[in-house]
């Protein structure tokens, strides 16, 4: 019976060691992503990134350390709320990305990000996003109020992108008739997306950047200049960093003409508007 | 004689055949989701997506991880199984209530809940000073899964060792084998059934573990984004890569279980062979 559970256990172990990610190993490595510093010369960061933002910040990082060998940045994804969480329980990490403006402010507030260093990556564009050739001829706010239309909605107070459909339709006086014809209020931008995305609905008020995420399934229709609410995807230092000189060159980068450049290869608005 | 038999022998067929179609709702309800999923993903994009590295990573850390939590569950939660098993005391109703606890608690709550503990606001601080870190590294993982997936187990172990009938035990005993010896050439093999059936269900809900993994683990890819995190990170901006990771880890899982299945159950066949 012991002979058998060696048996059984030594792969296993074979197993924990290799994830251990000995010199060379190219699997996942078991330690820590620590900020520590492995020489002077050599940095290793932590950046907390909202996860709409991972294919040009994960591209933007790659021509970063490209260009500055010395530095290492690890990227962690998600919800930009539960990020925030993790950076100040842990108070760990370099550089706080979130996927909107409020998240920074939330973080401004808490003094998790060192104030001063907020620089802004792109900027997001509020659009009425429909389906892939707008079957149902949704040219204006107004068209989302006509009888019949599908309305989803970002949930306001919980996602920013619903406190903006709310601005926007409040600015256009059609709160009212427009909610009549809402079916669910989405937890999460990528949720809106997946909302027109998906069929569920004929339109979402969505940024600009759905239609690039989704080319094959949502077209996008500008919302009247004087309703138009902007957000920023922005970045900061963290306060918990101890290499903050390095996290913002990282953030120059991204605020640089490559860096913007790399936003708006991947759908992102790079300039303010004209609004 | 023969027409009775030959009508028992129908009444069977037909009995099974009720059987079969009232089973046929819930069948077709579970696999036409996951059959969906798949069909919809097609080749170009499986190999645009799925054949990568960070794919390939993120299915071996989910691998990988998943059976680090099954062997620990198994470990610590036998012992706990057999005990409530076999013996009878004051609190036993808590100690099962507080075992069955992470089966109700949202899997995002147990994540905070395990970052507060082993974090830098409970003993991550002082475990970091003996350079150890826990939270935010694949260690975080494997806790995670082990945490949510432990209850599938050891209700599972538990009542295949309550099923073994005592007398055997204590034959066992009378014939000289001491509690451990007895455990594991009595009550071990009679239970392996349920041993078998609860280690791979802990398993199965290691590897599609998320909730407490995201929050306690982070998303770092290469480091601790297993699959289900990596679906979730692709399912933002990138849908059809979703799908493809999410069908990939389906049919992964599908062919480890029905392997796990048929190699358990060859061996408990020769086991239990007289």
């Amino acid at each position: 019976m012991f002979s058998k559970l060696r048996r059984a256990v030594l792969p296993l172990g074979i197993l924990v060691a290799a994830g251990c990610g000995g010199a060379g190993s190219t699997g996942p490595k078991m330690e820590p992503p620590s900020a520590t510093a492995r020489t002077p010369q050599n940095v290793r960061l932590i950046a907390f990134v909202g996860a709409a933002s991972k294919p040009p910040s994960s591209e933007a990082r790659d021509a970063f350390e490209k260009a500055h060998p010395n530095i290492t940045i690890d990227m962690t994804f998600g919800g930009s709320g539960t990020l925030l969480n993790q950076m100040t329980l842990e108070e760990i990490g370099d550089i706080y990305m979130p996927g909107s403006d409020d998240y920074m402010d939330k973080a401004e507030e808490k003094q998790a990000v060192a104030l001063g260093t907020r620089k802004i990556a792109a900027y997001l564009i509020p659009m009425i996003c429909v389906q892939r050739g707008n079957p149902k001829g949704i040219h204006s706010l107004e068209d989302l109020a006509r009888p019949g239309i599908v309305v989803g909605l970002a949930e306001t107070g919980a996602v920013c992108l619903g406190d903006v459909a709310d601005e926007i339709l409040r600015s256009a006086g059609l709160e009212e008739r427009v909610k009549k014809n809402v079916i669910t209020y989405a937890r999460s931008c990528d949720q809106t997306q997946q909302l027109v995305q998906l069929g569920e609905v004929d339109a979402v008020i969505g940024w600009d950047a759905f239609k690039h995420w989704a080319p094959d399934d949502i077209d996008v229709v500008p919302i009247a200049r004087q309703h138009v609410r902007v957000r920023s995807i922005p970045a900061a230092v963290s306060a918990y960093s101890r290499q903050p000189e390095a996290a913002q060159k990282f953030i120059d980068f991204l605020t640089s003409d490559e860096g913007k450049a790399i936003f708006a290869k991947h759908g992102y608005s790079v300039a303010p508007p004209q609004t | 004689m023969l027409h009775t038999s030959a009508r028992r022998a129908a009444g069977r067929v037909g009995a099974a055949t009720v059987t079969a179609l009232l089973a046929l709702p819930l069948l077709l309800y579970l696999v036409a989701p996951i059959l969906g999923l798949i069909a919809r993903t097609t080749p170009a994009v499986w190999i645009s997506y799925v054949c990568c590295w960070q794919a390939v990573s993120a299915l071996r850390l989910s691998l990988l991880t998943a059976s680090i939590a099954l062997l620990i569950v198994v470990i610590v939660g036998t012992p706990v199984a057999y005990w409530l098993a076999h013996h009878d005391f004051r609190g036993k109703g808590v100690i099962d209530t507080l075992i069955d606890l992470p089966l109700v608690l949202p899997p995002v709550t147990a994540g905070f809940a395990l970052l507060l503990l082993f974090g830098n606001q409970g003993i991550g601080a002082w475990l970091q000073t003996h350079h150890l870190r826990i939270s935010l590294t694949p260690l975080a993982i494997v806790l995670a899964q082990v945490f949510v997936a432990s209850p599938f187990y050891v209700k599972q172990a538990r009542a295949g060792f309550e099923a073994v009938p005592r007398d055997l035990r204590l034959a066992s005993a009378t014939l000289g084998a001491g509690p451990g010896r007895t455990f594991l050439r009595v009550t071990a093999p009679l239970a392996s059934h349920a041993l078998v059936a609860g280690a791979v269900m802990t398993w199965a809900r290691a590897l599609g573990e998320f909730g407490a993994t995201l929050v306690f683990a982070g998303a770092f890819p290469g480091r601790t984004e297993t699959m289900p995190i990596a679906i979730y990170t692709h399912s933002t901006t990138n849908l059809p890569a979703a799908i493809a990771l999410a069908s990939t880890l389906v049919i992964v899982s599908f062919a480890v279980l029905i392997l796990a299945r048929e190699i358990a159950g060859r061996r408990l066949r020769i086991a239990l062979a007289p």
